[in-house]
């Protein structure tokens, strides 16, 4: 039985001073019930993505069901960091499979600015392996530069091809009303930035952000019912890695995600060269250069390449993150799974308007969380 | 008065608690499966090869090369006050893998695959970091 997307919804990204995550996440609920038809009372049950860390508001699933209008329906939080909705969702299908629900709602949801900066501070202090590696202070940029620096050493790969990645995603973003940054910038201000984990940069991290998309999946012949655009997952794969990048064998990959693409590309039974379209998780922008080579868009070693010669912009060879990526878009940690989901479904109807990429058939979705101890690697197709 | 591990620590309660006595008198130690002969460090209690849990504690190498490495310029709480530091991960001679601090180097100084040593420095508050020497 096959799984389809029937609704989908994305709210604005960015400081969202205005609203609580539960008011961001009936943004993209609501608008994912209208892009279905549906009404709230078709929705067997809800899953929520979401880093509960960042909230003020203990227990998420609780308030978001209530303010959705979803109880009694059963909901509750998946948590896979900045892939928690990517595992709402991998969760969800399961349950259809199984023929437990036929129609249910992934929401991501988070709120990221409601902590002041001492407490933001402090989380990050406790990104890795806290008995062993966060006693030397290490960051989240910090692990990711750590992985930069060893990719430089093996490759070749430079400090400018990854700030390339950066023009290139928010040269992206600017046709993307959702994105937190709709704004150009230069290859020269890119390197200028002001460093934050050498050999990381500013402008090679993405911005914490506020938001909420939701997708909304149903069983196969529903989904045909429903929709008469309804997208397929034909391929979803899902693996871990050590929380102690200690216990990495290489620091120039990702393991789960070489893992999890494998084992998507089986299930859809496609190769690489076949995609139109890869979301990929640029957290930082090295993480797009692995992310490349992890998804075998490019061989090893060869990932800064594909910038290097703008492969990857809309109009390349294999155009990577048109939506500006986590760079331009933001990245609501928990919402940013369910938000590239959001985007492959609208490069396949052909609805992503100035960002659409011409003859989009199958896309790939590539989200990573934390330093790649989670990766969920998705496939859809008309 | 029991050393503690990096400038802020946040476990306290673990199986391995004796990795502390070792580092107070100096040393680096490791745990070893007497069932399976895995080599563990950071210290485990449990073997996740075999599963078993009856190891053994052994010493460690203090030399080794450097793996990758990076300069912290914005640290989080608890380390606002000695930005910028690089941090160094090392692979012991050996085997077992650290996180430690250069020490009396800039990062200018080093490169991956560098042999460098780990010494046990102690910092104010009876704590001890790994300092990454030349
Ligand atoms: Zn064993």
């Amino acid at each position: 039985m096959k799984v389809g997307i029937v609704g989908i919804g994305h709210g604005k990204f960015g400081r969202r001073d205005d609203a609580t995550v539960q008011e961001l996440a009936f943004e993209p609920f609501k608008e994912a019930l209208d892009d279905s038809g549906l009404s709230k009372e078709d929705i067997g049950a809800t899953v929520i993505g979401s880093s509960p860390e960042y909230h003020k508001q203990r227990s998420l699933p609780g308030v978001v069901a209530e303010y959705l209008g979803m109880n009694p329906q059963m909901t509750y939080l998946t948590e896979a960091a900045c892939a928690s909705s990517s595992a709402a969702l991998h969760n969800a299908v399961a349950y259809i499979k199984a023929g437990i629900y036929d129609i249910m709602a992934v929401v991501g949801a988070q709120k990221m600015t409601e902590l002041t900066t001492p407490e933001i501070l402090a989380l990050m202090g406790r990104v890795g392996d806290v008995q062993w590696e966060s006693v030397f202070g290490t960051t989240f940029p910090g692990y990711y530069a750590m992985y930069a620096r060893r990719h430089m050493h093996d490759f070749g790969t430079t400090e400018e091809q990854m700030a390339k990645v950066a023009v290139k995603n928010h040269a992206h973003g600017l046709h993307n009303p959702n994105a937190m940054f709709q704004k150009e910038i230069t290859l020269e201000k890119a390197l200028g930035s002001r460093p934050v984990a050498s050999p990381l940069k500013l402008y090679d991290c993405c911005g914490n952000a506020d938001g909420a998309a939701c997708v909304i999946v149903a069983e196969e012949s529903k989904a045909k019912s429903i929709s008469d655009t309804p997208i397929w997952l034909k391929g979803m794969g899902a693996a871990s890695a050590s929380m102690s990048v200690l216990r990495r064998k290489e620091l120039n990959s990702i393991p789960s995600a070489v893992e999890a693409s494998k084992q998507a590309y089986e299930q859809a039974k496609v190769e690489p060269k076949d995609l139109h379209l890869a979301e990929v998780h640029d957290c930082f922008t090295i993480a797009e250069i692995i992310a490349y080579e992890d998804i075998g868009l490019a061989k090893k070693g060869e990932g800064s390449k594909l910038i290097d010669e703008g492969q990857t912009y809309r109009d390349g060879k294999m155009p990577v993150n048109v939506d500006g990526g986590l760079k331009a878009k933001g990245h609501p940690v928990g919402a940013t799974g369910a938000s590239m989901t959001v985007e492959a479904v609208k490069q396949l109807r052909g609805e992503a308007g100035k960002r659409q990429v011409d003859g989009a058939e199958l896309v790939l979705t590539h989200n990573v969380g934390g330093i790649g101890q989670y990766c969920f690697v998705n496939i859809y197709s008309r | 008065m029991t050393l503690e591990l990096g400038k802020v620590s946040f476990v306290t309660a673990t199986k391995t608690k004796e990795y502390l006595d070792y580092l107070e008198k100096g040393k680096l130690a490791g745990t070893k499966c007497k069932s399976c002969g895995a080599l563990h460090f950071p210290p485990r209690a449990d073997c996740d090869q075999c599963m078993s849990s009856d190891v053994e504690w052994m010493d460690m190498e203090s030399k080794g090369k450097i793996v990758t490495y990076t300069t912290i310029h914005v640290g989080p709480t608890g380390f606002e006050d000695v930005v910028p530091y690089t941090i160094c991960m090392v692979e012991l001679e050996g085997g077992g893998r650290l996180l430690g601090w250069l020490d009396e180097a800039k990062e200018e100084d080093i490169s991956v695959g560098q042999d460098v040593s780990v010494v046990l420095k102690e910092l104010e508050g009876d704590r001890v970091i790994y300092a990454i020497r030349l």
